[in-house]
């Protein structure tokens, strides 16, 4: 994966080049916000990583330039800026995604992974398919081993988000933001919840795990290999 | 105080003004007094002369000079009418008839000087001024005058009663703004006593109140609720800050003990993991202080309304009881909606969702097994919102103290939490201009808001 990251904070940026480097990706790391654009502009990358507040050149104005320059690489924003209307003014600039300093560096790699490799025209498939479980979207219908599975519309909205990462971490910030629209942390436990009683009726009674949890980062559907 | 302070002052100003005003007014009204008077009594006396001069005149025509003279020498001696001047002079200037004083014949109205002795038997040396009219007949010519001493009199009594009544004026007017600016410098140094009070520390410090109900009182008694504002928001600040900083103490106190406690000895990498494990846990939890803190702040500046729109208030909170519902049923509670389809208000969805969300958490955290929350939604002209379970509540008195931020009851000390939730719902709530009840359910506790109407576009 190639990466650029537009950081002016020497710490953040450390830690987020190191993470990368260890997962075998290539981060170049702009510090300013002049430098970053003509990075961008110049090659290209996977994804980019962008610091709302930066010197010379904000982070929104960099990505609504590479956009009219018709880049399409994802983007994802940073900041330190605990705002619904930074999230939207992000989203509307252009960005793909949205991460509110101090993150985890795992809700950073699973939203990286997810962008990165984000299949195109997601949205108009029909059918999700892993092992056994396949799921009609039309039909919003789940089925396993042929065995219709009944879903309340919440277990199957989260069961689609779930396949749509097939292989990759989804956070529990991201099924939040995902399948419930929440934008804030809750206090109680939403996700496990959910997450146990999805287990329960996909995984439980055929015996073999599709839903694995990712210890500090988030969960995974996929077949064990 | 020296007096220089006092002349300083804005009533003196105003007094000194005033009183260059009301000179200048007294002068004109005595200008114009004196100019009437003057031409009044000058019209008067060219009247008598006149008459005078015709009289004589037909003395003259019907009985001749000598009939002229006798009516000349009755009225020079008629004790009623000093200040009278008759003079019959031939072309040359030789007097014939009457007294002297005139030095030379003319015709027609004149003013002239003449030496008073020669009309009147006391009196100065000085020249008098006098006013006269000199008519012909036949050879010689008739001179009727009146001095003009009356009139000068009365005109130097005008001028005295002026000179008198501005001096009085003007006198009246530099006390009286003394003392009014005597009194208002006194006043306002009192005001200023006590703002030097309060800049050296003394926040308790206020305006004295006399009850005179002047705009002076006024803006006292004002300036003291400002005072007591100040106070109030100094104290909650000092509050809020002594209590995030006990409240991180907590978290950051556990993560150093964690840390320590995997240092002191030997551990496998499993302790170490679980240690990692919980000192990230330990932080994550100060970050959500935080976090809950620059979230409150950041609505109570309520930079947030110019993003707001309308919001499915139905659609919110069918949401929050569908994401809640499996949580709440886990810990042996039920949660129901009784939600009226399609309200909308103007506001933040994801405010909305957060503050319902933190009204759910905190209904099913405080609450034993059994109990039953409803979230409901009215529609209306006024839209409601409410939040309500069968737990056990909230005392009467601590209903307003629950909102406070860091505020927590003495029974759910134990239970997780910042403290935060509430403040945070009210921060909401504040900001879309709802007002918000915290009341019994009876048992139980109700939060409820009413919203105003949407803004129809």
């Amino acid at each position: 994966m190639k990466v650029l990251l537009i950081e002016d904070d020497v710490e953040t940026a450390r830690h987020i080049v190191n993470g990368l480097a260890e997962q075998g990706s290539t981060v170049h790391h702009a510090k300013k916000g002049g430098d970053g654009l003509l990075l961008a502009l110049g090659r290209n990358y996977d994804i980019l990583i962008v610091d709302r507040m930066l010197p010379e050149l904000d982070g929104l104005s960099i990505v609504r330039s590479i956009r009219s320059a018709g880049i399409k690489t994802p983007v994802i924003f940073l900041t330190t800026m605990d705002g619904i209307e930074d999230r939207v003014g992000g989203l509307q600039a252009g960005g793909d995604d949205y991460l509110v300093k101090p993150f985890a560096y795992s809700e950073l790699l699973a939203r990286l992974h997810a962008l990165a490799r984000r299949p195109p025209l997601a949205d108009d498939d029909t059918m999700l398919e892993v092992a056994d479980l396949k799921v009609n979207l039309v039909r919003r219908q789940a089925t396993r081993r042929g065995q219709r599975i009944d879903l309340q519309p919440r277990e199957f909205r989260l069961l689609e988000c779930l396949m749509r990462n097939e292989g990759r971490v989804v956070t529990k910030t991201m099924l939040l933001e995902q399948v419930w629209d929440f934008h804030f942390d809750p206090k109680t436990n939403v996700v496990e919840t959910n997450i146990s009683r999805l287990r329960a009726k996909v995984d439980k009674p055929f015996g073999i795990q599709l839903i694995h949890t990712v210890r500090g980062a988030g969960y995974s559907l996929h077949a064990d290999s | 105080m020296p007096i220089a302070d006092y002349l300083r002052s804005t009533p003196f100003k105003i007094a000194a003004a005033y009183a260059g005003l009301f000179s200048v007014s007294v002068v004109v009204l005595f200008g114009v007094a004196y100019w009437l008077v003057a031409d009044e009594m000058k019209a008067a006396l060219r009247t008598s002369i006149e008459e005078d001069t015709h009289a004589l005149l037909d003395t003259y025509r019907s009985g001749g000079l000598d009939a002229l003279r006798r009516a000349i020498d009755e009225r020079m001696t008629d004790a009623d009418a000093p200040g009278s001047i008759y003079s019959v002079m031939d072309r040359s200037g030789a007097v014939l008839i009457g007294n002297s004083g005139i030095a030379k014949p003319f015709v027609d109205w004149r003013e002239l000087l003449v030496d008073p002795k020669s009309y009147r038997h006391s009196g100065d040396d000085d020249l008098e001024e006098v006013l006269g009219r000199g008519t012909r007949i036949d050879g010689a010519t008739l001179v009727v005058a009146r001095s003009l001493h009356g009139l000068k009199e009365v005109q130097e009594v005008l001028l005295e009663s002026l000179t008198w009544t501005l001096g009085l004026t003007v006198l009246l007017a530099l006390l009286g703004g003394v003392a009014l600016g005597h009194g208002a410098v006194r006043r306002l140094e009192r005001i200023n006593r006590t703002f030097q009070e309060i800049i050296d520390g003394d926040l308790s410090r206020r305006v004295p109140i006399r009850g005179r109900r002047d705009e002076v009182e006024h803006l006292a008694s004002n300036i003291n609720r400002m005072l007591d504002r100040i106070a109030e928001l100094m104290a909650n600040l000092q509050q809020v800050t002594s209590d995030i900083a006990h409240d991180l103490r907590t978290p950051l106190g556990r993560l150093h003990q964690g840390l320590e406690a995997v240092r002191r000895r030997p551990s496998s990498a499993d302790e170490y993991q679980a240690a990692v494990d919980h000192a990230i846990e330990q932080t994550d939890s100060i970050f959500a202080t935080f976090s809950a803190l620059l979230r409150i702040a950041q609505i109570e500046s309520k930079v947030q309304r110019s993003n707001f729109v309308t919001v499915n208030l139905s659609e919110v909170a069918s949401r929050i009881v569908d994401a809640y519902e499996s949580v709440v049923e886990d810990a042996g509670q039920s949660l129901c909606g009784r939600i009226a389809a399609g309200v909308e208000i103007h506001g933040d969805r994801d405010l909305l969702a957060q503050m319902l969300a933190n009204l759910v958490e905190n209904a099913t955290q405080h609450c034993p097994a059994g109990t039953e929350i409803v979230v409901a939604v009215e529609g209306g002209p006024a839209p409601t919102l409410s939040v309500a379970d069968t737990g056990p509540g909230i005392p009467a008195h601590e209903r307003d103290a629950v909102l406070r931020r860091f505020y927590r009851l003495e029974k759910s000390r134990t239970t997780p939490g910042s403290g935060l939730g509430l403040a945070l719902v009210k921060a909401i709530a504040e900001v879309h201009g709802a007002t918000m009840t915290i009341e019994d359910n009876r048992p139980g506790l109700r939060v409820s808001f009413r919203f105003p109407a949407a803004a129809t576009p």
